[in-house]
């Protein structure tokens, strides 16, 4: 037998022993006699602290006198049993004095309190009624580590999926790292020697030639739009996220002041003040902001420029903001896709856009803590809204 | 006034080379355009060593312009180099990449760089870009 093995029995043994405590001779010789005849492995213990520490190192089960629960050392008992691991119930048998429940067993019963594995045995004992007692708390002792043994493996389960789930984090955040740097340096070439070409060479070149070139140019700028939209997709869903109350007003004015499409003639804001401050991450809001803005300025009927309403309501320890656009609208099944990567409702080119900024819309309010949703139909323009925590003065 | 000398590129992409020396010339940035194509290569230029020992030819530059992803040094290990030398601890150094990565934004001002600008995707605003440079850092800021 290897080195494993015997361990593993030794362990086996502890772990199955009864510890046995009575101080009157007579119990004590009846039960160690009962216990070997029946093959439990028995300890005979000489006073309660040190069944508690045998019990530290493994037990199946305690066999204890009633008398022997008299002395100061029940609390190390009691402490003990107390402080198991949650998937250890201990099983004590006590031998009890037959006859009516005397003074003393109903004290010692009352002292475990209802948290105890506690079977009583009363005096004089039948064989059968001591083993049979013993065998069920043994076999309740053996489910006891068989549910240990599964969380111990649940736990390096755990382990394994956390320590594969940190290495696909670090590979993705490697990924993003490089695209951010390497990804656009071919777009900005295609797109710089387009330009230059146009800008240049654009006589020696044909109507079809000209045409041709105009298309590249707008491909890679759309291609870099995308580009940039992941990067910024992948930025909100990684960055650190450091909550602060924000003034709105202010905030929602920097973004009118950054887009000249939010301004006249493309789009009138109206902000309902004062607006009440949120706490959130600002970069982070300023982004889901200025895309709610710009896409409420965007999706309006050809000709019509976009009126869009902001106002802030308080709604228990939470502040929603909403958006409220005079625009195209978008039909109730649809409201729940809009949120995803890469979903686009229009069809072609009516609408540019890449299908990302209210996925990272959704993405960075659900950073900050918060919710976010709409009220729309189609051709009665569309009011989305953001909650987030009030930002206390 | 920090009109002398001529600007230091340092930039291993010729893509981004070539689109530099023509956004130079449409901002009419009068100071000659110096190349280095990595880290290392800036090095010398700045100590004066190897091909770039002869400094009438190869004059201090009045700014510097940093490629953060370089072969070999990169521009951050570049940038600490510089600053732990005495006489280049006030260079204008100006960070224009690609990234806008929080850790490299963060990383290149705590290494001592004195502004970080994203390299633009169109010629168009790379030449407004430079032609902002110019007219804050090499006509309006004030060097020793």
């Amino acid at each position: 037998m290897g080195r494993r093995a015997l361990l593993k029995r030794a362990q086996n043994t502890i772990e199955e022993r009864v510890l046995l405590l009575a101080p009157t001779g007579g119990d004590s010789a009846n039960a160690i006699a009962v216990l070997r005849t029946a093959g439990f492995e028995a300890v005979v213990c000489g006073d309660l602290e040190e069944v508690v520490r045998h019990a530290r190192e493994g037990a199946g089960a305690m066999l204890l006198a009633e008398e022997a629960l008299r002395t100061k050392s029940l609390n190390a008992l009691t402490h003990f049993l107390k402080e198991q691991p949650s998937w250890s119930d201990l099983p004590l048998i006590m031998i009890t004095s037959g006859g009516d429940t005397t003074h003393t067993s109903l004290r010692a019963y009352e002292a475990f309190g209802p948290a105890v594995n506690l079977s009583l045995v009363e005096r004089p004992f039948r064989v059968i009624t001591l083993v049979s007692t013993l065998r069920a708390a043994l076999r309740s002792r053996r489910r006891q580590y068989e549910v240990r043994d599964l969380l111990e493996q649940l736990e390096e389960k755990v382990r394994e999926r956390t320590m594969q789930l940190e290495q696909t984090i670090s590979e993705l955040e490697a990924f993003s790292y490089s695209m951010s740097h390497d990804l656009r340096a071919p777009l900005r070439a295609m797109r710089g020697y387009s330009e230059a070409l146009m800008d240049e060479h654009a006589a020696r070149l044909d109507e079809n030639g000209q045409k041709y070139l105009q298309r590249i140019l707008n491909a890679s700028e759309r291609l870099d739009r995308l580009v940039q939209d992941v990067l910024r997709y992948s930025r909100v869903a990684r960055g650190t996220i450091d909550c602060v109350p924000i003034d709105l007003e202010a905030l929602i004015a920097s973004v009118i002041t950054e887009y000249p499409g939010l301004r006249p003639p493309h789009a009138q804001i109206d902000v309902a003040k004062p607006l009440l401050r949120v706490n959130g991450h600002e970069a982070s809001l300023t982004q889901v902001i200025s895309n709610l803005l710009g896409n409420a300025a965007k999706f309006v009927s050809p000709g019509r420029m976009a009126t869009i309403n902001v106002w802030t309501e308080k709604r228990g320890a939470r502040v929603r903001i909403f958006i409220a656009d005079n625009g195209i609208g978008i039909a109730p099944e649809n409201h729940e896709r809009i949120f995803k990567m890469f979903e686009r409702l229009s069809a072609g080119t009516e609408y540019e856009g890449t299908g990302i900024g209210l996925a990272i819309v959704a993405k960075a309010v659900e950073r900050m803590g918060g919710n976010v949703g709409l009220e729309s139909e189609t051709g009665k323009g569309s009011t989305f809204w953001i909650e987030l925590d009030a930002g206390e003065r | 006034m920090n009109e002398r000398g001529p600007i230091l590129l340092v930039e291993d992409n010729p893509d981004d080379v070539f689109f530099m020396q023509r956004a130079c010339r449409s901002a009419g940035v009068a100071n000659p355009l110096h190349v280095a194509e990595d880290g290392d290569k800036a090095i010398e230029y700045l100590s004066g060593a190897g091909k770039f020992a002869n400094r009438a030819v190869y004059p201090l530059p009045c700014l510097i312009l940093l490629d953060l992803k370089l072969p070999g040094k990169s521009g951050l290990e570049g940038l600490a180099w510089l600053r732990h030398q005495p006489k280049f601890t006030t260079n204008i150094v100006i960070v224009l990449t690609t990234s806008r990565e929080p850790r490299d934004i963060q990383e290149a001002y705590r290494s001592g760089a004195n502004a970080y600008l994203v390299k633009p995707t169109s010629p168009t605003q790379l030449a407004e870009l430079v032609s902002a440079i110019k007219t804050f850092w090499i006509e309006y800021n004030v060097v020793e």
